[in-house]
């Protein structure tokens, strides 16, 4: 087997492995399961570091494997997949250290780490799938591998929250399987080709088409927390911090993204999907989402369900990028597939920090945390004014580029109106966190939390994680036009899907 | 060279923000003005600086206008940098207050020199919200409650300014400002651009942060505030609406409104105003005004714009020293109270700013008054309204520094000095060829305010505490009563979501066998004949 | 070769002889014969791969007169399946009885129930079926009695009965038939047989006494009590084995033998039967307090899918796509049988170490077993129908050849299934995830935990990437790469 043909199998393998080493790894082997988990991580990084480079000088890589005669399980890597990978990899990597340090003493860490990493190869999977086939064996993988993330703590509002979880994605799931089955008994293999395959297909109804696309599109919407099947995003929130950050900002909710990114964009083909009307459908309901989103959020005290609802609000943005015809939307979305990711993993990063050190977990309580915590806070300053769109923090390129996608084509101006309402609302219920932070009285005893003896506010692999991220955030932002920065990786990716 | 310049000027709020972090010393704060000052000076015009790497691609340019601009400005930053590193600490605001008056200075920089529309609007949104910062510089409670109402109307202006830009944009087909006078500007942009710059520039309807900024702030806030800050917004205007663009044409008459509009609600509110700041706020909004007028008056007619555009831009220069020095002296007589020096140079202040006789002002609206000497019958009669009010104003504000008692405390002498070093800069500016005539138009105003002072006094003699009674605040403290009324009458909605329920589930024993055969034979009896039935009949 | 066809009946054969007569080496004459018989399986299994079918005239006598033994790739599929379960099953027997007098009572019963099995497999005409399916039940009956509660003993009673109603339906089929047709071997009949009224008759009869054996949704009322109360390896066995037998000889009779008698209604009505049967078993199963009933009812749910598989097969024109959903089927009869059997096994040494098997009280066991909860985790993925099973590419088969053949309303039922099967097992999984500290991975009891854990994995791992092999055995003349629907 050649690298071209191997290496989306290593990159998968080189997380699947060692977690189901690190599941037989007794709890006290602290170093070990360590090693393993930074080793996989590290090794991840380069395998993706050297798929970067290859895709961009059009080398191709697959891996096929036939599970069934005409069913074949295809890792292929395209623009496309490598952004998604490259994102999930390095905050995986990032994940992993805040989770060593966040999980300290906790129990049952051998059987987190091994679905930790069985979670980042499930979305690894996703990202390379090279067909709507393997696309949907990863999906349903996912649900199974964060499943056990999400009750780890084991009380009865953790199992209460997996169930709930569990039930939204299984039936998401169901609903993504019959339309991929239905579109394969229609179309034939549905390999992933950019530019799209149903748009040369005349034979096939416009309508069942329509109505494909709207089963994917409820199958991919749960994860991807559209309204209305967002309902368990905020009843996830039960799980451990590095989980919540790692869901939200890159496995989950991002898969769901990626699968309409890829729907749309691979399977349909955009202007074909424009001409059968069903973008306008998405882009409703992505602004919906959006909107509603902003909203809920404004009226949640606790500091996670506030974050886990503008989380529902930011993924939408992909969706509309998606929805709007034109190259610059298409970046748009793109890129903001990139930019949320970082940006919210840095708010879960902080939130996580607060609840661990002091013990806070509203907002209400988070007076004069920029003192105590000005290391974390910071960090949470910058992805805060990311998610509003401030220059130069790296929400604002996604916002410019989604923004001129809506202005240039005449069609969808009313997406100017959403964008702009919602960085009102998402400053409406930043800013006053930040006040509170910075400006507030910090209260004579705060509600609990254990206090970190040593010179930093907190353990150090508590705090260089979201500083490390909020720097990557703001330099996203800042070098957003200098070469291989995610912006460009969007560009490219856009050009090669409508240059078809 | 010259880039290097540009990029000097750039980075050193930047360093000196750097400077505060390491070593906590407040001079910084000149550190970064200083050298802006030199180069604004200094560096010819037409220096162009381009990043194509930063952010969306980044283009500086100094031109003839952003010169003006940042030399004036920049003076006010050096003096309000100094004002601010002498006087006493405020334990309570610590390292922020500094690194906020840091990051606003970068970001109106960085407004000033910017040549494409993204990195003006970068620079615009940058000081507005650092901005934020030094108005609730003392966390009092006023402060906050301005604050608030000023991050509100900021945040609308920029997202009304963001919406702008992506249509202009997108209309153009280039981010920079160059590529604009060539196209249409679609009237939304328009109206988004009026909406966006004239909340800076206090537009009336859209002034209401205004005055409860100006008097809640600490005096360095204001002055920075009332004096490049505000005329960012103008610069805005000046930039995203060229005179050689398309469809602007149609607005002239309505930014003549406007302004006229606001003229005449600054004057009128400021006279009743019993604090000298607010007084002075007033007096900004009416002659922000005045300039919004001229401006509209130079979209109608752009073959005239130019001149007008030109004279325009060294009134707002003139307006922006002068105003920032006067809020600087109010902020050395709110801590020393009524010292004669201060009196006199206050005094000397208001007379530039109404247009005496042999004062910079006069001069500026001398070449106003020249300038739009063509058919600009309304904003002659407009220019005049505007001497009066203004000299009515300035009397109003005299008068109540005389009036108002005020306890001196210890200050330093720094603050002071360098405010009298500003003084005759503001008195002289800006500077135009200096020719001595005595114009029947100049004494007017002077007139005006000699009567009006002398006016007040009288009136106060006759009914003693009349005139040194009045209002603070305006419009939004009544909507805010009106919508705290609605508030306590409205019922809140309850909405109740559904839950997915999970189904209870009963206890079931392990079953045992029960019942009889019977029920489970007939159906197995029927299932038979089923099957029987469904192979026959289609044969 | 084909003298191998012989083995895998006699040698269980044998060593039931030798358990009975020897019963202090009754677990090493029954493993022996266990492991012989799956080296059998296997020899068949690739014999049949080059071969395509195998076959045996037993003695010497030509059929018709003689017994014929018949291999083709769906028997030795399920034969392999088969030896592997009955080996991991009696593996594990021999910890779960812990008296040796109950080993020797189980062995030798065991081993003929595998006999008969096997010949069922292997049998090439209609009589031979009838012998070993009673053999069958009548051992299956005697385990499911070893359970010795009262309320076991009435489930086998009640099975006996109902059991004995179906063969005796089944008998008066193929009496019908030989009197028609004058043989019983099934490859003559194929030949001759017509669609006229007595043969609409025979098969009616014998799909309906099948029926009961195989607990088609409504006939299924016997099968919880039974298999629940029974111990944990026969439990294992009659879920995944002897039901699945009877299904074997529906799908021989309706797809090798009586195919013209057939007709899309009576197909149609055996999907019904399968859709109603997958809903009502996946909400028992849902419903039920107790493990093991779980499983049981789950079954009833799996064998619905099975005949879900039916009116689509007869509704997709031979060819290509027929024999896809064919090798669907078998790998959906296969998973099943592997999943089901390993997770009877997780619950029996739940079972043994709780005292008890009540769900809702099964979190601090559940953790003190990391290794059965893993068990129970796989065969549930496999129950549910998701990635990595093989019961996720049969799914997907079924739905994509019942899309084309335009039955639709196979598709909510096969949605609904999945989902209640979602929520049943994430209710036991659930419970492993309780506040407290765990153990750490271990193996609290490697004899009885190793089996199940084998037989999981040949479920969710083996069967989902390697299904491709099942299509080569199953499909004659396929070749699974490069072949394109």
């Amino acid at each position: 087997m050649s690298l071209s043909n191997s290496l989306p199998l290593l990159i998968l393998l080189s997380s699947l492995l060692p977690g189901l080493a690190i599941f037989l790894l007794r709890e006290e082997s602290f170093r070990l399961r360590t090693a393993l988990n930074l080793f996989g991580a590290s090794v991840k990084l380069i395998l993706v570091g050297v798929m970067i480079w290859g895709v961009f000088h059009e080398q191709v890589y697959e891996t096929r494997w036939t599970l069934a005669p005409g069913l074949d399980l295809v890792l292929h890597a395209d623009a496309l997949s490598v952004l998604f990978v490259s994102l999930s990899t390095l905050l995986w990597l990032v994940t992993t250290v805040y989770a060593i340090g966040y999980l300290e003493d906790s129990p049952h860490r051998s059987r987190f780490f091994g679905f930790f990493s069985l979670c980042v190869t499930a979305t690894v999977g996703l990202a390379l799938a090279g067909n709507l086939f393997t696309f949907v064996v990863f999906y349903e993988f996912l649900t199974l591998a964060t499943y056990p993330l999400v009750a780890h703590k084991g009380t009865p509002e953790a199992i209460r929250g997996a169930r709930i979880y569990l039930a939204y994605t299984l039936a998401g799931g169901m609903a993504l399987l019959i339309g991929a089955v239905w579109l394969r008994t229609l179309a034939g293999p549905l390999d992933f080709v950019q530019g799209g395959i149903l748009g040369g297909m005349d034979h096939l109804d416009p309508w069942t088409l329509r109505w494909i696309f709207l089963l994917l599109i409820v199958g991919l919407g749960v994860k991807a927390a559209l309204v209305p099947l967002h309902g368990w995003l905020p009843q996830a929130m039960v799980a451990p911090a590095p989980v919540s950050a790692l869901l939200h900002a890159v496995a989950v909710v991002k898969a769901g993204a990626f699968g309409i990114v890829r729907v749309v964009y691979d399977v349909y083909g955009v202007e074909f999907a424009a001409s059968l009307g069903v973008l306008a459908l998405l882009g409703a309901a992505a602004a919906v989402t959006i909107i509603y989103g902003s909203v809920k959020a404004l009226s949640q005290d606790n500091l996670k369900k506030r974050l886990a609802y503008s989380t529902v609000s930011q993924v939408s943005y992909i969706a509309l990028g998606t929805a709007i015809l034109g190259p610059l939307a298409t970046v748009g979305g793109m890129v903001h597939l990139v930019h949320q990711g970082v940006m919210k993993i840095t708010l879960f990063f902080a939130a996580g920090n607060y609840a661990e050190a002091l013990g806070v977990h509203r907002v209400s309580e988070m007076d004069g945390v920029g003192r105590r915590m000005p290391g974390t806070t910071l960090a949470f300053t910058i992805g805060a004014l990311g998610m509003i769109g401030i220059p130069p923090v790296a929400g604002f390129v996604s916002k410019w580029y989604l923004g001129l996608g809506a202005a240039e084509s005449g069609a969808a101006l009313w997406v100017l109106p959403v964008l702009v309402g919602s960085s009102l609302l998402n400053a409406a219920y930043f800013l006053p966190i930040l006040y509170r932070a910075w400006f507030g009285q910090p209260p004579a005893k705060w509600p609990g939390g254990h206090t970190h003896a040593g010179r930093w506010e907190i353990n150090q692999a508590l705090l260089w994680p979201p500083l490390l991220t909020a720097g990557l955030a703001l330099a996203a932002g800042l070098f957003a036009a200098a070469p291989y920065s995610p912006l460009e990786w969007a560009r490219l990716i856009a050009e090669r899907e409508y240059s078809l | 060279m010259n880039e290097i310049a540009l990029s000097l000027v750039l980075l050193s709020p930047f360093v000196a923000i750097a400077v505060l972090l390491a070593t906590s010393t407040r001079w910084c704060l000149v550190l970064a003005t200083a050298p802006v000052l030199a180069a604004a000076l200094m560096v010819p015009v037409g220096s162009t600086l381009e990043l194509g790497w930063l952010l969306l691609g980044v283009h500086f340019t100094l031109d003839a206008t952003g010169q003006l601009f940042l030399v004036f400005s920049s003076l006010v930053w050096l003096v309000a940098g100094i004002y601010a590193a002498a006087s006493p600490a405020d334990p309570r605001a610590r390292q922020g207050f500094e690194l906020l008056f840091l990051l606003t200075l970068a970001g109106n920089l960085i407004l000033i020199l910017a040549a494409d529309m993204v990195t003006f609007y970068v620079g615009f949104a940058l000081m507005g919200l650092a901005g934020y910062g030094m108005v609730i510089g003392r966390r009092s409670q006023r402060a906050r409650r301005a604050g608030h109402i000023y991050i509100a109307f900021t945040l609308v202006g920029e997202l009304a300014l963001f919406s702008a830009l992506l249509i202009l944009v997108a209309a153009a087909d280039s981010r920079l400002f160059a590529d604009l006078s060539g196209i249409t500007l679609p009237p939304v942009a328009v109206g988004l651009l009026l909406l966006g710059f004239g909340i800076k520039v206090a537009l009336p309807g859209l002034h209401l942060w205004l005055p409860s900024a100006y008097t809640a702030a600490p005096i360095v806030a204001v002055a920075v505030l009332s004096g490049p800050m505000m005329k960012a917004g103008l610069l805005g205007w000046l930039r995203f609406l060229p005179a050689e663009a398309d469809g602007l044409m149609e607005w002239g008459p309505v930014l003549m409104l406007l302004g006229a509009a606001g003229l005449v609600l600054g004057v009128w509110l400021g006279l009743v105003q019993r604090e000298p700041r607010a007084v002075l706020a007033y007096s900004s909004i009416a002659k922000m005004g005045l300039i919004t007028a001229l401006f509209g008056g130079a979209l109608k007619s752009p073959a005239e714009a130019a001149p007008v555009a030109a004279a325009l831009v060294l009134f707002a220069m003139h307006h922006l020293l002068v105003k920032s020095a006067l809020f600087l002296g109010v902020g050395e007589w709110e801590k020393r109270g009524r010292a004669r020096w201060l009196m006199a140079g206050l005094g000397l202040l208001a007379l530039t700013m109404i247009g005496a006789p042999l004062t910079g002002g006069a001069l500026v609206k001398q070449g106003l008054g020249t300038a739009i000497a063509g058919d600009f019958g309304v904003l002659s009669a407009l220019l005049t309204l505007s001497a009066i009010g203004t000299a009515l104003l300035m009397a109003r504000f005299m008068w109540l520094l005389t009036r108002k008692v005020v306890r001196p405390t210890l200050t330093d002498s720094i603050p002071a000095a360098a405010w009298l070093v500003l003084l005759p800069v503001a008195f002289l500016g800006p500077f135009t060829p200096f020719v001595i005539t005595l114009e029947v138009a100049g004494m007017l105003p002077l007139g005006v305010f000699l009567l009006g002072l002398a006016g007040m006094s009288w009136l106060n003699a006759r009914w003693p505490g009349l005139w040194a009674r009045g209002r603070s605040g305006d419009a939004l403290t009544a909507l805010n009563r009106v919508l705290q009324h609605a508030r306590r009458r409205l019922p809140t909605p309850q909405i109740q979501y559904g839950r997915l329920q999970v189904a209870l589930i009963r206890p079931e024993t392990l079953p045992a066998p029960q019942g009889t055969l019977a029920g489970p034979g007939l159906l197995w009896l029927a299932l038979f004949l089923g099957l029987l039935a469904a192979t026959l009949l289609p044969h | 070769m084909n003298n191998l066809l012989a083995l895998p009946v006699v040698l269980p054969l044998l060593g039931s002889l030798l358990a009975l007569v020897w019963p202090r080496r009754a677990d090493w004459a029954g493993l022996g014969a266990s492991v012989a018989a799956f080296v059998a399986a296997g020899h068949i299994g690739a014999e049949v791969m080059r071969n395509a079918t195998l076959e045996l005239a037993v003695g010497g006598w030509a059929p018709g007169l003689g017994i014929a033994l018949r291999a083709d790739g769906l028997s030795a599929s399920l034969l392999l399946m088969s030896t592997l379960v009955a080996l991991a099953a009696g593996l594990y027997a021999t910890t779960y009885f812990a008296e040796a007098q109950k080993r020797a009572d189980f062995w030798p019963l065991w081993l003929l129930m595998i006999t008969a099995l096997h010949a069922l497999l292997l049998s090439g005409d209609l009589f031979n079926i009838y012998v070993t399916l009673e053999l069958l039940g009548l051992a299956a009956v005697a385990l499911a009695a070893l359970g010795g509660s009262r309320a076991a003993l009435q489930a086998a009673v009640r099975y006996l009965t109902v059991g004995l109603l179906g063969s005796l339906a089944f008998l008066t089929g193929v009496g019908l038939i030989y009197a028609g047709y004058g043989t019983l071997d099934m490859v003559m009949l194929a030949g001759r047989v017509d669609a006229e009224p007595a043969t609409w008759v025979a098969l009616a009869l014998m799909t309906a006494g099948l029926l009961i054996k195989s607990a088609l949704f409504p006939m299924h009322f016997w099968l919880p009590s039974a298999h629940a109360n029974a111990p944990a390896p026969v439990s294992a066995a009659l879920s995944a084995l002897v039901v699945k037998a009877a299904f074997y000889l529906v799908l021989r009779l309706w797809l090798d033998v009586f195919d013209v008698a057939l007709s899309q209604a009576s197909a149609g009505l055996l999907g019904l039967l399968g859709a109603s049967a997958v809903i009502w078993g996946s909400w028992q199963a849902y419903r039920a307090e107790r493990l093991k009933l779980l499983a049981a009812y789950s079954t009833v749910a799996q064998i619905g899918y099975l005949f879900l598989f039916i009116p689509v097969l007869l509704a997709t024109e031979p060819g290509e796509a027929r024999d896809l959903l064919f090798g669907a089927l078998v790998l959906f009869a296969l998973t099943h049988g592997f999943s089901k059997s390993a997770f009877f096994l997780g619950a029996g040494v739940i079972l043994h170490r709780a005292g008890h098997d009540r769900i809702a009280e099964l979190g601090g066991t559940s953790r003190a077993l990391p290794v059965t909860t893993f068990v129970l985790a796989l065969a549930g993925i496999a129950l549910i129908g998701l990635p990595p099973s093989g019961t996720f590419l049969a799914k997907w088969q079924l739905m994509t050849s019942a899309i084309a053949a335009g039955q639709w309303l196979w598709i909510p039922v096969i949605a609904i299934g999945t989902l209640l099967a979602g929520a049943y097992v994430f209710r036991v999984l659930g419970h492993a995830f309780g506040p407290g500290e765990g153990v750490g991975p271990s193996l609290a009891w490697a004899r009885a935990e190793l089996p199940a854990l084998l037989l999981a994995l040949v479920a969710t791992a083996v069967l989902g990437l390697g299904a491709a092999q099942v299509w080569t055995m199953v499909v004659p003349g396929s070749n699974a790469e490069g072949v394109s629907l």
